[in-house]
C-alpha cells in the first residue's frame, strides 16, 4: 500500500514550489552538457565515435499517462520521464539544476526589456513536429492561453449566491475553461505575440518575474489543437476570454493528449511514441523528423515497474537497463551487492526540516532557537537513516539553494553543529538555569516543547533522536506523532516544533510563499520584513548575477534567524546497468533528461 | 438446466446491485482523490473546483452513485482520476491476469489432484507422508520468500551461468518485453515469437503460483479420495474383481472429483480478482494491481469497475461450480 | 466333482490387523467348509469377526491385515495370492452381497453400467451384449421392466430393489460361492423375506453355496442348512440349524437365542446378554465369554475351552458342555441365573 515516491512529494510539498514537474518538467538534454564527451584536447572529430544503436529500458515506479503534463489531472514526474526525450521547450533544467536554453531548438532567447519585462525567443527555423509541421509561436502563443487562468465560464451548478456543494462548501460561480496545474509566470504576462512568419515569440509581462525560465516548457502542437477542433488560426484567438473557440480549445488541450496517440502526442525531439501499453509500457524510436543531433540509442522504452525490489531485480538480471526507485535500505544493499550494475545514490530535491512555531512563545528567545540547533545532531541522524542508501549525505545547509546548483554555500553549520557545551553556553548566557531535573528553565518557565510530524517511521527516528541528543543539552522534548498533522494542522500552524519536508525547486523563487511575511505556506509565522522585501525585489531582479547575490543574502538572512534547521536530503538511488554509459542523477528531471546521449555496450 | 441458470442469474442482478452500493460506500469514504492537489498552494484553486466539478465531489453520494450505475449498466465504467478509460485498463489487466492464473491453475490442478490421490491410494506410505509434509510446507511458505529466491536464485543466477546474462531467458518481470512486439518490430508480433516471449516471463510467476497453490488441491483431493476409497461402493467395486486400477479411478476418484471440481471452480472464480501477492513481486500488471493502485490513489471508478469484474465472476463461477456438481452428480437435478 | 467335495474349504484362519494400541486379533482360527448349494450361517455380534472372515474369504482386507491360515477354492489355495491373482476368484467364482443396499452402490453411474461393469470385469463381452446380460439379471432377481430400469441411478431405486440389484450383480458371473453379509438389515421386514427366498431360489439356479452372515438368528432359520456362532473372533458353536435352535451348548448361543421375539415367545420379555464384548486387542486368557457367561468358573477365566463334540457334527467350545446338556431346559440358563 505504498504510495509511490512522487505522489509522496506531493503531499510532503504541500504546494511550497512550482513542483518541478510541473512547469518544468520539459527540459532537454543537449549532449554538449553531458559529462561522457570526450577530454577537450579532441577537438578534432577523430575521437571514437560512440557507439550508436541499442535498445535500453528504463523502469517507472508508474506509468506516464498523458503528453500534456500541464494538466492538474496528469502532471505527473512519470510524464516528465518520457517527456525529456520528445517534448520540446526553449529551457531544459541540467543536473546542476541550471536552466540551459535548448540550442536544437532556440536560435535566441533574449529579455529585450527590463520595464515591462519583454523575453523575445527567436525559433530554429528548422525545429519541426515529428508531422513535419514547424513548431512555431503558435505552440508558444497555446501555452500562455492554457495557463494564464484568466479564462472562465459559468459553472452549471452554480445556482446562485450561496450555493454549496454536497459539503457545504461555497460553489464558484465560474470554473476555469483549462485544467492548468499551475499559472505561475504567465499570470503575470501581458501579451504574447508572435511575428517573423511566427518563428519569433515575444513575452510582455505587467510585473517583472525573474523566474521567466520556467514558462513555456511542455509545448504541445498548437496545429493539432487547431485541426482537432476547427479552429483556423489559434493565435487569433484571444487569449484571456472567454469564447466558443476557446473553450473548444480548452476541452482538448484538457483531454485529448491523454493516453499517448503517436498521431497526436507529436514529437519536437530526438525521440518519438512508437506504441503504448496502458499500465506496462511506452516504446520511443527515433524520431526521423528530428533536425537536431541525433540520439545514439535505436530506442528506449519506459516500463512501468512499481516495486523497487522487482527492479532491482530486474536490473541486474539484464531485463531492464535502468531504474530509480523509490529509497529503501534493502534494495540500496540488493544494488550495491549486484554485479554488472552501477549504483549511484545521490541526495535528492526532498529535504527535512524542523520549523519553531512563532505562536510559542519559548522560541520568542533567539538563545532558545540557537541552542535547539546545536543540540540538533544532523551527522548522527544521517548516519542512521540516510548513510545506509546514501554514504556520502551531509546535512544540508540552505533553504533557497540544493547543493549542486550555483549559490549554494554553506550557510547553517555555525548554528547547526551539534555541540551539547555550546547549546548549554546559550542557554546559561541568556538566563536559563539548570534545574535538579536536569532541564533548563527561566522565570519558572520549563525549557519543554514538542515535535510534532505525520508519524512515519523516519520521522520518529528523526524526533527521537533530537529528543535524546537535546536531553544532554537541557531540553525536555516530547514526541508527537499525528497522522493528520501534514493535513490538518500543520497548514494552521498547530505545533510547537514541526518536522516535515520540502521540495527543493530549480526556480528560486519558489520558496518565497515559505518565508514571506504572511506568505501562502509561511505555517510557522515567521517574520523578517528586511528579509521578505528582499526576496521580492530578488523575485524581480532580471539580471542574473545580481539576483544570485541577492538571493545568497535573503538565505542568509533567514537561517540567521534560526526559525528554521534544515535536516538532511531525502536520498535517491539512481542505478543502472554497467553496460550503459551516460546516465546522471536529475532530480527534477529525472534520470532520462540526458537518455539521448546514453550509449549501450 | 437452462431454467436453472435463468433464474440464478436473475437473483444475481439484485445481489450484484446490492453489493456494488456497498463498494461504493466504502470507495468514497477511503478519502479524497484529489488530496494531493488541494494541499499545493500553487495550483490555482479554480482548477481544483474544476477538478471537483468533473469527478462529481460536489456531488452528493447518492447522485454520484446513480450517475455511476446509470453508465455502468450500459457498460460505460467512466474514467480514472488521471482521465484514463476504465475498462481498457481492466480489460487488459483482466487479460493478464487470466494468462497467470489460467495455466497455473491448470499445472497446479493437475499436480495437486494427481498427488492428492496417490497420497490417498497409498496412505501412510514414505510418499504419502512425503507429499504431505511437503504441501505442508510449501502451503505456508510466504509468496515474497519463494519469489525472491526463484528470482535471484533461479533466474539471475541460472541465466549467467548459460551465458545468458545480457538476454535473460528466465524473466522476473512483466508479462511480456516491453520493447518486444511494438510497430517498429513487427516480426515479434508474430505466434512463435510472442508465446516464447510469454513463456520466458509466465515461468517463474507460474511456478511460485503453482507451489503456492497445489500444496492446498493436493491435501484437499487426499481427504476427498480417502473418504471415497473408504466408501462401501468402492468395497462393492473391488469385489466385482475389477483392476484396483479401474477401481480407483471409474469409481473412488470419479466421486471425489466432484467434490474436488467444486472446489476448483469456486477457487478460480475468486481469482479472477488477481493473485495480488504474486501479481506485485513479479509485476504482472493485472487484477490484483488494479486494486491495489485504485485504493492507493482513491480511485473510485477503477476500483468499482474491479470490483464489478470480480463479483460477476466470483457469482459466475459459483454458477458454474453448481453446474458442474450437477453434471457430475446424478442426484443433483438443476430446476 | 461330486456334490459331496467342498467347493471352499476355510482352515484355522486367523486375521490380525496391527495397530498403534496392540494387534488386534479380528478372527482366531476359524474353519468351515461349504459345498454347492449348501447354505452355511455364520451368526454373531457386530465385531465378533464374522465379517472380517468374509472379507478375508473375498480378498479384501486392507493390506495391512495379517491373514493366516488357510483358504482353498476347490484345489486352489487364496491365502497369500497377489492382488492380481485373487481378482480372478473375486466377483466370478466367490461374489458377495453387502449390507447397506444404499450406499454400496456408486451413486454417480446407473445400475445397467454397474451390472454391465461386472459382467464385463470378467467375461469379454461387448457393451451391447453386456447390456442385455444386465437387463437379463435385472429380470432374475425380480425387478419389474427391467429394460427400462437398467437405464436408472441407484438412487431412484427404493432400498429392495437396489438390494436386487446388489444381488444381480454379485451373480453376474454365476459364482459357486456367495457371501451375503447382512443382506437383509437395512431393509424393512416384508423386503426381507422376500430377498432371503430370492437368494435361496438362486443357490439352486446357480448350483452355489450360500455363506450368510448376520447378527440375527431369526434370519438363518429355516433356511441354512448348517451354522456357526462366533464370538470374540472365535468359532464358539458349529451345527445345524436344530442342533442350535434347540440344542445349544455353548452359553452365547443360548443368549443370542434369548434375544431373539419368536424364540423367547410373545409373552415373555426379551433378554440380552449384559456385558459387552471384549477388546479384540487384550483377550482374557480364559474363555472371552467367560466375563458375561452365568456358567463361569475358575476353569473359564483361565483356560480358553477346546472344541468339543457334543453330537455328530455338533461342536461347541464350552468347559461346561457337560453340565448344559444335564439341565433340563438350557435356553432358560440366562433367566434362572438373573432372578
Amino acid at each position: 500500500m505504498s504510495t509511490t515516491k512522487r505522489s509522496q512529494i506531493a503531499a510532503l510539498a504541500l504546494g511550497l514550489a512550482l513542483v518541478a514537474g510541473a512547469c518544468s518538467s520539459d527540459k532537454k538534454a543537449a549532449p554538449s552538457t553531458t559529462p561522457s564527451t570526450t577530454p577537450s584536447t579532441a577537438a578534432a572529430p577523430t575521437t571514437t565515435p560512440a557507439p550508436a544503436g541499442g535498445e535500453v529500458i528504463y523502469a517507472q515506479e508508474e506509468g506516464g499517462v498523458a503528453f500534456n503534463n500541464a494538466t492538474s489531472t496528469n502532471n505527473s514526474f512519470a510524464n516528465t520521464e518520457v517527456l525529456n526525450l520528445l517534448q520540446p521547450g526553449p529551457f531544459y533544467i541540467d543536473d546542476k539544476l541550471d536552466f540551459v536554453m535548448w540550442k536544437d531548438l532556440m536560435d535566441s532567447v533574449e529579455v529585450t526589456s527590463t520595464s515591462p519585462q519583454t523575453i523575445v525567443y527567436k525559433i530554429n527555423p528548422k525545429a519541426v513536429w515529428s508531422d513535419g509541421v514547424a513548431i512555431d509561436c503558435k505552440d508558444f502563443y497555446l501555452a500562455y492561453m492554457a495557463q494564464n487562468g484568466k479564462v472562465s465560464v459559468a459553472n452549471p451548478d452554480f445556482t446562485g449566491p450561496g450555493a454549496t456543494d454536497a459539503d457545504g462548501n461555497a460553489l464558484p460561480e465560474t470554473l476555469p475553461v483549462f485544467d492548468a496545474a499551475g499559472t505561475t509566470g504567465y499570470d503575470q504576462m501581458k501579451s504574447v505575440t508572435c511575428s517573423d512568419d511566427n518563428k519569433t515569440v515575444t513575452a510582455v509581462y505587467d510585473t517583472p518575474f525573474a523566474d521567466w525560465k520556467g514558462t513555456f516548457g511542455g509545448l504541445v502542437p498548437a496545429h493539432v489543437i487547431e485541426a482537432k477542433t476547427g479552429v483556423a488560426d489559434i493565435t487569433k484567438v484571444d487569449a484571456v476570454t472567454d469564447s466558443p473557440e476557446i473553450e473548444k480549445i480548452g476541452e482538448f488541450w484538457n483531454t485529448g493528449f491523454d493516453g499517448w496517440d503517436p498521431a497526436i502526442a507529436l514529437s519536437g525531439a530526438w525521440y518519438k511514441i512508437d506504441s503504448y501499453t496502458v499500465d506496462k509500457s511506452i516504446v520511443l524510436v527515433k524520431n526521423d523528423k528530428f533536425w537536431g543531433t541525433a540520439a545514439n540509442l535505436d530506442t528506449v522504452t519506459l516500463q512501468v515497474i512499481t516495486d523497487a525490489s522487482a527492479q532491482a531485480a530486474a536490473l541486474e538480471n539484464g531485463e531492464i537497463q535502468a531504474m530509480q526507485p523509490q529509497a529503501d535500505p534493502g534494495v540500496a544493499a540488493t544494488l550495491a551487492a549486484a554485479s554488472g550494475v552501477t549504483f549511484s545514490p545521490a541526495s535528492g530535491l526532498v529535504y527535512e526540516h524542523y520549523d519553531m512555531n512563532a505562536k510559542n512563545p519559548i522560541f520568542a528567545d533567539k538563545a532558545v532557537r540557537t541552542a535547539f540547533a546545536a543540540c540538533v545532531d544532523r551527522q548522527d541522524i544521517i548516519d542512521k537513516l540516510v548513510a545506509p542508501i546514501n554514504p556520502d549525505a551531509k546535512p544540508l545547509n540552505s533553504v533557497i539553494f540544493m547543493p549542486q546548483q550555483t549559490g549554494y554555500e554553506d550557510r547553517f553549520s555555525k548554528y547547526g553543529t551539534f555541540d551539547v557545551a555550546a547549546s548549554k553556553k546559550i542557554l546559561k548566557g541568556a538566563g536559563w538555569v539548570l534545574g535538579g531535573d536536569g532541564f533548563y528553565a527561566k522565570d519558572g518557565q520549563q525549557l519543554t516543547f514538542k515535535i510534532s510530524h505525520k508519524g512515519i517511521q523516519r520521522r520518529s527516528d528523526t524526533a527521537q533522536n533530537t529528543i535524546a541528543s537535546c536531553k544532554e543539552a537541557g531540553f525536555n522534548i516530547v514526541e508527537d506523532s499525528d497522522t493528520k498533522f501534514n493535513s490538518q494542522r500543520l497548514p494552521i500552524g498547530d505545533y510547537d516544533v514541526a518536522l516535515f519536508a520540502w521540495v527543493g525547486n530549480p526556480l528560486l523563487s519558489a520558496a518565497t510563499s515559505v518565508y514571506s511575511v504572511d506568505g501562502g505556506a509561511n505555517f510557522q509565522g515567521y517574520v523578517n520584513q528586511e528579509a521578505t522585501d528582499m526576496y521580492k525585489v530578488a523575485n524581480g531582479e532580471l539580471d542574473e548575477a545580481k539576483r544570485l547575490d541577492e538571493m545568497k543574502k535573503v538565505d542568509a538572512a533567514i537561517l540567521d534567524d534560526v526559525w528554521t534547521i534544515p535536516l538532511f536530503q531525502l536520498p535517491e538511488m539512481p542505478a543502472w546497468s554497467a553496460k550503459l554509459t551516460g546516465p546522471s542523477f536529475n532530480g527534477p528531471a529525472g534520470l532520462t533528461w540526458n537518455a539521448n546521449v546514453w550509449t549501450v555496450s | 438446466m437452462i431454467s436453472f441458470i435463468i433464474r440464478r442469474v436473475l437473483v444475481s442482478i439484485p445481489l450484484l446491485f446490492l453489493a456494488s452500493i456497498v463498494a461504493f460506500i466504502l470507495v468514497v469514504n477511503t478519502g479524497d482523490p484529489i488530496e494531493d492537489l488541494r494541499t499545493k498552494p500553487n495550483v490555482p484553486k479554480a482548477t481544483i473546483a474544476l477538478r471537483e466539478h468533473e469527478l462529481g465531489l460536489d456531488k452528493p453520494v447518492v447522485e454520484r452513485y446513480v450517475s455511476w450505475l446509470g453508465k455502468a449498466v450500459h457498460g460505460d465504467f467512466g474514467k480514472t482520476i488521471k482521465n484514463q478509460p476504465v475498462w481498457a485498463q481492466v480489460r487488459r489487466s483482466l487479460g493478464v491476469t487470466l494468462r497467470l492464473v489460467l495455466f497455473a491453475e491448470i499445472v497446479s490442478v493437475l499436480i495437486g489432484v494427481m498427488i492428492g490421490v496417490v497420497s490417498a491410494v497409498k496412505q501412510y506410505s514414505w510418499f504419502d507422508y512425503g507429499a504431505t509434509t511437503g504441501a505442508f510446507l510449501l502451503y505456508s511458505l510466504p509468496v515474497l520468500a519463494v519469489g525472491s529466491f526463484l528470482k535471484f536464485i533461479l533466474a539471475i543466477r541460472l541465466n549467467r551461468w548459460i551465458g545468458r546474462g545480457d538476454d535473460p531467458l528466465i524473466k522476473t518481470i512483466g508479462e511480456g518485453t516491453a520493447n518486444f512486439c511494438t510497430a517498429s518490430k513487427p516480426y515479434n508480433c508474430g505466434f512463435i515469437p510472442s508465446v516464447t516471449d510469454f513463456l520466458s516471463h509466465a515461468f517463474l510467476p507460474m511456478l511460485t503460483l503453482v507451489l503456492i497453490t497445489f500444496a492446498g488441491y493436493a491435501r484437499f483431493s487426499r481427504a476427498a479420495m480417502l473418504e471415497t476409497l473408504n466408501a462401501d461402493y468402492v468395497r462393492t467395486a473391488r469385489a466385482k474383481g475389477l483392476s484396483e486400477r479401474r477401481v480407483i479411478m471409474k469409481h473412488a476418484f470419479r466421486t471425489a472429483l466432484m467434490t474436488v471440481a467444486t472446489v476448483i471452480s469456486l477457487d478460480f472464480g475468486a481469482l479472477i480478482g488477481g493473485a495480488i501477492l504474486t501479481e506485485t513481486i513479479f509485476e504482472w500488471h493485472g487484477m490484483g494491481r488494479v486494486l491495489v493502485e485504485s485504493i492507493n490513489k482513491i480511485d473510485p471508478n477503477l476500483l468499482l469497475c474491479w470490483f464489478f469484474v470480480t463479483a460477476v465472476a466470483v457469482i459466475a463461477f459459483n454458477l458454474i461450480a453448481d453446474i458442474i456438481y450437477a453434471v457430475l452428480d446424478p442426484r443433483i437435478r438443476l430446476d | 466333482m461330486t456334490s459331496l467335495d467342498p467347493i471352499l474349504k476355510v482352515s484355522n484362519l486367523s486375521v490380525e490387523f496391527p495397530t498403534d494400541d496392540g494387534i488386534v486379533k479380528a478372527v482366531r482360527g476359524v474353519s468351515f467348509e461349504v459345498r454347492p448349494r449348501d447354505v452355511l450361517g455364520i451368526v454373531g455380534e457386530s465385531g465378533c469377526g464374522k465379517s472380517v472372515t468374509a472379507m478375508a474369504v473375498m480378498g479384501l482386507l486392507p493390506r495391512t491385515a495379517r491373514v493366516t491360515g488357510s483358504i482353498r477354492f476347490r484345489d486352489d489355495e487364496l491365502v497369500g495370492l497377489k492382488p492380481k491373482e485373487m481378482r480372478a476368484y473375486r466377483g466370478q467364482k466367490i461374489a458377495m452381497v453387502f449390507q447397506d443396499p444404499m450406499t454400496a452402490l456408486n451413486p454417480v453411474y446407473k445400475v445397467g453400467w454397474q451390472l454391465a461393469e461386472a459382467v464385463r470385469a470378467h467375461e469379454d463381452l461387448t457393451r451391447k451384449q453386456a447390456r442385455a446380460r444386465s437387463i437379463e439379471l435385472l429380470h432374475t432377481v425380480g425387478i419389474p421392466q427391467a429394460e427400462s430400469r437398467v437405464d436408472s441411478y441407484p438412487h431412484e431405486f427404493s432400498g429392495g430393489m437396489r438390494q436386487r440389484a446388489m444381488i444381480a450383480m454379485a451373480i453376474a458371473n454365476n459364482p459357486d460361492v456367495l457371501i451375503a453379509d447382512e443382506p437383509t438389515t437395512a431393509l424393512d421386514v416384508t423386503v426381507q423375506a422376500q430377498i432371503l427366498e430370492m437368494l435361496i431360489n438362486l443357490k439352486d439356479h446357480l448350483n452355489a453355496a450360500i455363506i450368510l452372515i448376520t447378527h440375527d438368528l431369526g434370519v438363518v432359520a429355516g433356511i441354512t442348512d448348517r451354522m456357526q456362532v462366533m464370538y470374540a473372533g472365535k468359532v464358539v458353536e458349529t451345527g445345524t440349524a436344530d442342533d442350535i435352535f434347540y440344542s445349544p451348548r455353548m452359553p452365547y448361543s443360548i443368549g443370542l437365542l434369548g434375544s431373539l421375539p419368536s424364540h423367547a415367545g410373545s409373552q415373555e420379555r426379551l433378554k440380552p446378554i449384559s456385558g459387552a464384548p471384549p477388546s479384540l486387542i487384550n483377550l482374557p486368557a480364559g474363555c472371552p465369554f467367560s466375563p458375561r457367561c452365568p456358567l463361569a468358573d475358575d476353569v473359564c477365566e483361565s483356560v480358553e475351552p477346546p472344541q468339543v463334540v457334543v453330537s455328530d457334527g455338533h461342536v461347541s467350545a464350552c468347559h461346561h458342555v457337560e453340565a448344559l446338556n444335564a439341565m433340563a431346559d438350557p435356553l432358560k440358563l440366562f433367566e434362572e441365573v438373573a432372578t
